[in-house]
Order: structure tokens, then sequence, then C-alpha cells
């Protein structure tokens, strides 16, 4: 992931090819990459975009008439709520896994390199497992009759099971488990490429081990974070799976809502206004970052 | 001021640092000199506090390190590949080692400005360090070690990157800064004029020992081993046997001939292995005539190559016993000693020195 150096040189190129006017043949090159963009990127979001702004006929067809009605429904209380709580199990989520992941990538960045190749696998190994299968051994792990719940009412500890599935809580322990990988792999590769000279030039300088982390590690490992929150923010926000299995229906994400609305109400106009905001958070959420942490050599 | 006792360092079996004792005087340029692989970083490590010793002990203005880490260490470091922190700005750079200290962001500013002066990075304070030249970032590496006013500065290869002319330039001034701030600067180098040139006295290390300490001249001048005179310039080198000779100097057997040279610095019993020492511009050459054969006590070769170098001549011998010798001449000789011919090999009496050898 991009390092200081990669950043750098990426940098670069930027100067290098500050509008290069490219000619028709350049264009012409490019073509298979813009048909690519055009069938599986332009196409689609055409689609929704239109289908989200018609009106829907009682078979559930769009009728070509303009309407904004679909966006007016979202602003209701009930979806309003739905949105907010999305974003904020998104944010917990990537706030939680880079507090985890950060340290764990440190420890082994750190670690002499017999050990190194071990845990590393041991960190992926998950996604050897179909994401599914992993998703209901935790509810396995937390429903009522399942092995937190027995564990402790044979300990004596409680008497009723208590509610461990299908709460805010679970949905947001599924997000952390499922995503933490992703957080810790781009972090893990900035900070194993992070040159030992700067933290001994730190040293030397008369810096004490925790004015080196703030003053050289953090700054110069951060793009390895802000990879990670990407990788975990944007594909948190639209999950569907994970709400779905282990926050039921009483913890319903924008995910759900979307694929109710494409699966079950075969409403796709609603559906497809959901989508575009959720993508229009997305982008606005990407712009905001970027020129906040200034990265641009992520992107 | 730095004190190095019995200093060893192993890793694994490599033994890098093999029982070195040192003292460097207050205000002295001190160069580590020798071939790579030596130990000179390893030494350089532990007394700026990366490495711990193995045994031994390293004092530094009287005060024992111990296992004291690096940043509670009155020494700063050059490192070879400079290490200048890429987020940072140059100011930002050199004003490190003082914020972390927390100096008042005004004094920080006045002291970064001195430095920023002395070293004539003016203007280049808003850049990053890979917007410098490796020049530039020299320099840069340098201010951020003297705005802590170190009380031992240490100097790791800090021209190996740069090329030849610029080497030969921040030579002059590091040792003119040095001249001014009268700070002890500890530099490692395996370029021999470097050290030559910078040096208050020059320490040869060879295999983690010392080899030699003294003047770059006495070190030039008066190797005491058969390695330093190798090492340190150009040397003709007769391998032979130590033989009792009259007088004040001393001799050695080779090839049936006893060449005599200078009395060695550490005795050489007779017997033993010893070697004779002859500068390339102690040597002196005479033409003679027809071809080069055995005569006597006299050294007679046929040159083989002349290189004219502006304001001298290197001559190449190849003597009738198959040693080859290397001459330099004042370039007034040019043209004396075409290639083929037939000359005499000889030196001043006194020039060459004399060693044990290996
Ligand atoms: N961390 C280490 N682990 C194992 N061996 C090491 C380590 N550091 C140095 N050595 C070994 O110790 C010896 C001395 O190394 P050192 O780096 O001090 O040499 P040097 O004189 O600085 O050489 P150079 O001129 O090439 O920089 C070498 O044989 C080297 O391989
Ligand atoms: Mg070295």
């Amino acid at each position: 992931m991009a390092t200081s150096q990669t950043l750098a040189r990426q940098g670069a190129l930027n100067v290098s090819d500050v509008q290069r006017p490219r000619s028709v043949g350049a264009h012409l090159l490019l073509l298979p990459a813009y048909l690519w963009l055009g069938i599986f990127f332009l196409l689609p979001l055409v689609i929704i975009v239109y289908y989200s702004l018609t009106v829907r006929t009682p078979l559930g067809g769009s009728e070509a008439v303009f309407t904004l009605e679909h966006y007016a429904r979202l602003w209701d209380p009930l979806y309003a709520r739905i949105f907010w709580r999305s974003l904020w199990l998104a944010v917990a989520t990537t706030v939680i896994t880079i507090l985890m992941a950060y340290p764990f990538a440190y420890a082994l960045a750190r670690t002499p390199q017999r050990w190194k190749n071990l845990l590393l696998l041991l960190s992926v190994i998950p996604f050897w497992t179909n994401f599914l299968v992993r998703t209901y051994a935790w509810m396995v792990i937390l429903r009522s009759n399942g092995l937190v719940n027995t564990a402790l009412m044979s300990l004596g500890l409680i008497e009723q099971p208590l509610p461990l599935l299908f709460t805010p809580g679970s949905v947001l322990l599924g997000l952390v488990y499922g995503f933490l990988p992703f957080m810790i792999l781009p972090i893990y590769a900035a900070i194993d490429r992070l040159e030992p000279s700067l933290l001994e030039a730190a040293a030397d300088l008369g810096a004490r081990p925790w004015q080196t982390f703030w003053r050289v590690t953090l700054p110069l490992t951060a793009p390895g974070i802000a990879a990670g929150v990407l990788l975990v923010f944007v594909p948190a926000l639209g999950m569907f799976i994970i709400p779905d299995l282990m926050g039921g229906a009483k913890v319903t994400l924008i995910g759900n809502l979307i694929q109710n609305q494409f699966l079950s109400a075969r409403n796709w106009q609603f559906g497809s206004a959901a989508s575009v905001v959720l993508m229009a958070l997305v982008v606005l959420g990407l712009r905001l970052y970027k020129r906040f942490f200034r990265l641009e050599g992520v992107f | 001021m730095v004190e190095l006792v019995e200093l060893t360092k192993r890793f694994g079996d490599v033994v890098a640092v093999d029982g070195i004792s040192l003292s460097v005087r207050p205000g002295e340029f001190l160069t580590l000199l020798g071939p790579s692989g030596c130990g000179k970083t390893t030494t350089l490590r532990m007394i700026a506090g990366f490495e711990n010793p193995t045994s031994g002990e390293i004092y530094i203005d009287g005060v024992e390190m111990g296992d004291k880490p690096p940043y509670l260490r009155p020494v700063n470091t050059v490192f070879q590949q400079y290490a200048l922190f890429p987020h940072l700005t140059v100011y930002d750079n050199i004003a490190f080692g003082l914020r972390v200290k927390k100096v008042k962001e005004a004094e920080v500013r006045a002291r970064v400005e001195r430095v920023v002066r002395m070293l004539g990075l003016e203007g280049l304070e808003g850049r990053r360090p890979r917007q410098l030249s490796g020049g530039q970032q020299q320099r840069v590496a340098l201010a951020r070690a003297l705005v802590v006013e170190p009380k031992v500065l240490l100097l790791d290869e800090p021209l190996g990157a740069l090329d030849l002319k610029l080497r030969q330039q921040i030579q002059l001034e590091i040792k003119a800064l040095q001249n001014a701030l009268g700070i002890t600067f500890i530099y490692v180098t395996h370029d021999q004029d470097e050290a030559l040139t910078m040096s208050d006295r020059i320490v040869v290390m060879r295999g983690g020992r010392i080899e030699q300490v003294g003047t770059p001249r006495q070190i030039y001048t008066m190797p005491e081993t058969r390695f330093v005179a190798s090492f340190i310039g150009e040397a003709n080198i007769f391998d032979g046997i130590a033989v009792e000779e009259g007088g004040t100097g001393g001799a050695i057997e080779w090839k049936g001939r006893v060449l005599r040279g200078r009395q060695a610095v550490r005795p050489i019993p007779e017997g033993s292995a010893a070697a004779l020492i002859v500068r390339p511009e102690d040597v002196c050459l005479s033409r003679v005539d027809g071809e080069p054969e055995p005569a006597g006590d006299e050294l007679i070769g046929r040159v083989v190559e002349e290189i004219y170098g502006g304001d001298h001549v290197r001559i190449m011998v190849q003597l009738t016993d198959g040693m080859r010798i290397r001459a330099r001449v004042g370039s007034e000789q040019a043209g004396l000693y075409p290639v083929g011919s037939t000359v005499k090999v000889a030196w001043p009496e006194g020039a060459p020195i004399l060693v044990a050898g290996d």
C-alpha cells in the first residue's frame, strides 16, 4: 500500500504528466478501457439513475415520466434512521478496526521473520472459508442457546439467556470481524516498509519512543491507514449479509433496504433512489476525507 | 571526550568489533578508517546507543553509557543515507531535535535559521527531502544533527553517496565547520584520501581490531603494520625475512638481496617475516642500456606502462624477477622512460619503511 516513497513516486509522475494533450491515436488505444468502463460501470449507473427518476407502474416496470417522489420518500424519518444507523455503524467499524489492526500490524511487522509468515498466514486464513459460513459460526456462538449463553448459564452466572444476537452490537461485532483483515494488511504493509533508520534518527535526535511514534511512525504509516479506511468504510456502509444474519429485522441498514426493495418489494425505483443516495454519500465522504487528510497518493 | 574500553560486539558467530580501546580528545576530528566489514559502523552504532556492546564500556564526557538509550546520549549521528524524515520539510527536519526537547518555538526558529545560514540552505526551508539534490540532503542531515549542539557528532560515511567533486567540496566545508564549532567529530570512511585530508587522527581498523592510531602523517609515513602501509596510500611491498643489520636501519632479505629501510616502529625479531614498503613517489628511475638482466644487488626492469597524470607521471616497471614496481615521477620526466626501455629502480636511503610481515 502506498508508503511515503510510493507517494513520492506518484507525486513525481503527476508532475511530469501534467496535461499532456492526448492524440486521437492514444484515445483509440484506450478504447478497450472505455468500453469496459462503459459496459460495467457507466451503463448500470445510468440505468439506476433512470429508474430512480421515473414513475413505477403497478407491475413494477418503469414509466418514462420524470418524478422525484422516490427521493422525497427517503426523507421519511424511518429511512433517515436507517441511513444514520448505517453511517455510524460503518464509522464505528472503521474506527474499531483501526484501533485493533494498528497494534497487531505493528507487532507483526516487528516479529522475527520466522514467526512473521505464520502470523500473517493466520490473519488471512479466514479468507479461505466462505464468508457466509463464518458469519453463521458467529450466530452459533451468540444465539440464545449458543455457546456463550449456554456457558454462562451452566456456570450459574445468568438465569435467562442474554439477548446477544440481533442487536446493533452484534452487527458491529460481525462487521469488525469481517473487515479486520482488510485493515490489518495495508497497515502491516506500511509499517513493514518503514525505514528503521528513520526511527533511529528520531531517537538519536532525542525523541522518546512515544514521540517517535507520534512524529514519525504514525505520519509515515498513515497512507496504510488511509487505504485500510477505504477498504473497510465503503463496503461496510453497503454491507447487507452481516446485518441480515446478525441483526435480523431489528437492525436494518441501507444495504438491507436496497436489497429488499430490489428482491422482495420489487420496487426497483425506490431501491435505485436509495442506491444513488448511498453512492452520493460515499463520493462526498471520500472527497471530504481526501481534502482532510491530503492523501492524493492513495486514490 | 569519548572513551572506549575493551569494546566488543558479537552478532552470533561474527565478531564485528573485537575488544577495541580508544580515547577521543575533546574537539578532535577522529576518523575510523578500514575496509568494508571491519566494524566501523558497528563501533559508531554502539557509541550512539543503537547497539548494545557484548562487553566493554563506553564513556562519553566521563559518564558511563551502559545501556542508555540513544535519546539520552549527548551524541548525534549523521547517517550514511541521511535518514531525513520524508514527511517533513527541511525546516521541520532541522527543528525536529529541538521540538522533541520542548524548546520554545521562538528559540527553535532562531537556532534553525542560524544553522540554515551556516550550511547555505537558505530558500530550501519549505522543501521536502525528495525535492533536494544529494548534496543538499547531506547538508540538511548535517544541520539537523548540529542544531541540537551535541558534544560529539558521529558521521557514518556521510559523503559516500556523492560524486567526487561535491565530496571534495563538502569535505572542506565539514572540516571548516568542525574547526569553527569545536565539536568532537568521529567520522567513518573507507576512503583513505578523505581520511588523510580531514582528520586530526586516524584509527585504522581491520577485522574488528585497531591496527594503528595516529595523525595522517604518522599513518602515511610511519605505518606500523604491513596492512596499514598497503591500505593507506600506494605502496610497493617487498615481502622477505628480517635480517640483522648494523647501524640505525633495518633490513630484509629479499630474493637473495639485502634491502635496507628505516627501523620498524614495532621491533621485528630477526628471521621472522618482514616487509619493506616503498612509496611510488620515492622510487627513482634511471635508464640503462641493453636488455634487462639481473645484476647483483641492483633492481633492473623494463617499463611496461607510462600514464601521464598532469602534474605527475606514473610508470610501471616489470622487474627481472617478476615483481612490478609502481613509480611516480614529476611531469618534467615525462617521456624519459618510454614503454619497453630498460631502467634501474632505486630509492633514497632511509625512504623505505620496514614493517612486520603478515
Ligand atoms: N546486525 C548485524 N547482524 C549480523 N552481523 C552484522 C550486523 N551488523 C554488522 N554485522 C557484521 O559485522 C561486521 C562489521 O560490520 P560493520 O557494518 O560494522 O562494517 P563496516 O566497517 O561499517 O563496513 P562498511 O565499510 O562496508 O560499511 C560485518 O562482518 C558484518 O557482516
Ligand atoms: Mg559501514
